[in-house]
């Protein structure tokens, strides 16, 4: 999958699960760009993720990443 | 219900349950707001998030408040500021087998592993008390699911060693203290995650990085069941289940096939389908929920399938059967009608898409799931939905099918007399009116919540409200009892105020609106009088606040001799000057005071 494919995809998961339509995001944003980005959304947003591209992420790589483009990079090599 | 689950898998709720949440926050239904306390021994934001889907779904608007993590035995026992000014209408023990402290070590004796039983179920029973102290609301407490592991492999569900043993005899007690425990109710977990399966129940990821006890799934089901208790706590839950008859009671067309032909019981697949549903029905009227029928064809005809012999069901078991060839909304509408039964209490189960789509287009207010095309699904779609979800079985629920079946001999008799009188006469009733004892707080509670139309004031209190009300001796509490020839209809009446200067001021009266017309309310009126004259009172104040649905008693006060005091937007207020003791009823024998 291209990353621009991979990259409509989980906007559109951070649109549905902090509910902004019109939300965009690019790879260098985090959480600190986000106000509801907390810990709680975070696991929300991981558990969208893993169920949308049917991929499993590892407990000790998601504490790693840091912004959107560290998302994308690892969903990418985990879709190979 | 849950619509919410025939239209969103798991996955799209986890997703989108914040968009779902306002847009039903936002489209002007009437909600009714509630508070409710979450006191967790695991993350339960999750939890919260779909509990707060359903619950809207359901029609309240819950504000939440959640414990600091892990803290639910502190703040129950010692209480926590931010909670006490929260003030909540509800709490909820939100445990789960990840909270269980202890489990009995290998070379612990039976006797000390029965005292950590002890100790677990008291520690629990300490949390409900300590809620009690400090707010007068119901309880929900969870149960225990099993672990995913068993270090004695089988042996661990029966040396009283293995956790599961430990968990298995747990739950058996934690039930019947909870049964024993007034206004506490459980939410089973344990059935919940069996349901489910373990393996996908436990989310180990979810619970080491998370803490979270239960995979998104799991918060999903304990949501749904959890909404359904607290509308059971609202009087919410509903009453009557409206069949449909060819493809839905049995296979095929009874018109067609005919009683012999028709697909029932034994030696058939589809017909063991059909007969299931048909005990599952039969269970639930056995404790209470109505059963009716709604369906096109032949009455006399239609009435022969329940002649089969392999037929659970007989067509004395329904209050309203209605096999005619109008429309099915029609007939819905009358049975709503003949039994006094709002269509929001109804539920309407039929295999044909058709029927379903016009008789929920025509009447909103009625349930009707959608129902898999195959017969062997349907007891699944009736049961998952917790339509019916009851906060205890009381004596009333298992005399109401009999109530039913009596009435219609009482429509006969009353055919028999031209005048009403003379065929109230002939019921022979008899009442009782006073202070109900303990007993009898659950249905009272029950009654108050669930009355709709004979209703003067809509006032809904929970069961911890009732008790405080029957505790205090200057309270006015009545509850109402009525036999006649044909049978006992059981505690049908409630009539509660409070003292206030020389006024008596009426709360809340309400009666079941199976004994309309009966002369009950003026025999309830006499006791009420009474009442007044004990607590040295010289007028007795009413209201009658109108809703959507009490329109019957309208004219109540007035049609009791009340002189009018005000009238604002229909809300009207009304007294009565109480000169001595009445007997105003004609009909009923009334014995007051201790049975």
């Amino acid at each position: 999958m291209e990353r621009h494919e991979i990259h409509g995809r989980v906007q559109n998961i951070f649109r549905d699960i902090f509910d902004q339509p019109s939300l965009a995001v690019v790879d260098s944003t985090s959480a600190e760009s986000i106000d509801e980005w907390d810990s709680l959304n975070h696991i929300s947003l991981v558990t969208a993720i893993e169920k949308e591209f049917k991929i499993k992420f590892g407990i000790t790589e998601l504490q790693d990443l840091k912004n959107v483009g560290e998302m994308l990079d690892l969903i990418k090599r985990k879709l190979h | 219900m849950s619509k919410l689950l025939e239209s969103n898998s798991i996955d799209e709720l986890q997703r989108r349950h914040r968009r779902l949440r306002r847009e039903m926050r936002d489209s002007g239904k009437k909600l009714t707001p509630k508070r409710i306390a979450i006191l967790g021994g695991s993350t339960t934001a999750s939890f919260v998030d779909f509990l707060d889907l359903f619950l809207l779904e359901s029609g309240v608007d819950a504000t939440f408040y959640q414990s600091d993590y892990g803290l639910y035995f502190e703040e129950a026992v010692y209480g926590n500021e931010v909670l006490k000014t929260f003030a909540p209408d509800l709490c909820f023990v939100f445990t789960t087998v990840r909270n269980i402290e202890h489990f009995p070590a290998m070379h612990d004796s039976p006797e000390s592993a029965e005292k950590l039983l002890n100790q677990t179920v008291e520690k629990f029973q300490a949390i409900w008390s300590g809620i009690r102290k400090q707010f007068h609301v119901p309880i929900i407490q969870n149960n225990f699911e099993f672990l995913p592991h068993r270090e004695l492999g089988n042996l661990d569900a029966a040396d009283y060693r293995g956790k599961n043993h430990f968990i298995l005899e747990l739950n058996r007690r934690l039930s019947e203290e909870i049964l024993k425990t007034s206004a506490v109710h459980l939410n089973d977990l344990h059935y919940l995650s069996s349901s489910l399966g373990l393996q996908q129940w436990h989310d180990k990821k979810f619970w080491y990085a998370y803490k979270y006890a239960m995979s998104t799934h799991g918060c999903v089901l304990a949501a749904q069941s959890a909404a359904a208790i607290v509308r059971a706590i609202l009087g919410k839950s509903k009453k009557c289940l409206v069949l449909d008859l060819d493809n839905t009671l049995w296979g095929g067309v009874i018109g067609d096939d005919g009683e012999d032909g028709i697909r029932l019981g034994a030696g058939d697949p589809m017909g063991e389908a059909h007969q299931d549903l048909q005990a599952y029905a039969s269970r639930l009227s056995d404790r209470g929920i109505i059963l009716a029928v709604a369906s096109k064809n032949e009455h006399d005809i239609a009435k022969t399938g329940f002649s089969h012999g392999q037929s659970k069901l007989r067509y004395e078991d329904f209050g309203s059967f209605k096999a005619n060839w109008g429309p099915k909304d029609s007939s819905i509408k009358d049975i709503g009608f003949e039994l006094n039964i709002g269509l929001d209490a109804m539920v309407f189960i039929d295999d044909n898409p058709a029927e379903r789509l016009r008789v929920s287009s025509e009447i909103p207010d009625i349930s009707v799931p959608e129902i898999p095309e195959e017969a062997l699904h349907y007891v699944d779609a009736l049961d998952r939905a917790y339509f019916f979800e009851p906060l205890r079985i009381v004596p009333d629920d298992l005399k109401r099918k009999q109530f039913y079946a009596d009435n219609l001999k009482r429509s006969d008799l009353q055919a028999t007399f031209a005048n009403y009188d003379d065929y109230l006469k002939s019921l022979e009733m008899t009442a009782s009116i006073k202070r109900p004892n303990e007993q009898q707080l659950e249905r009272v509670t029950q009654l108050i919540n669930k009355t709709n139309q004979f209703n003067l004031t809509t006032l809904r209190l929970t069961r911890s409200q009732v008790d405080e009300i029957w505790a205090n001796d200057s309270s006015v509490l009545l509850a109402g009892s009525l036999k006649d020839r044909f049978g006992d209809n059981g505690l049908i009446s409630v009539v509660i105020g409070h003292k206030q200067g020389h006024d008596l001021n009426v709360d809340l009266w309400i009666m079941s609106c199976r004994v309309l017309k009966r002369g009950m309310e003026v025999a309830m009126f006499d006791a009420l009088v009474a009442e007044a004259l004990r607590l040295g009172c010289n007028k007795i104040k009413g209201r009658y606040l109108p809703t959507a649905k009490n329109g019957l008693v309208r004219n109540h006060y007035k049609d009791l001799n009340f002189q009018e005091l005000g009238n604002q937007d229909g809300a009207t207020t009304w007294h009565f000057t109480v000169t001595g003791p009445q007997k105003l009823n004609r009909f009923i024998g009334v014995q007051n005071g201790e049975t």
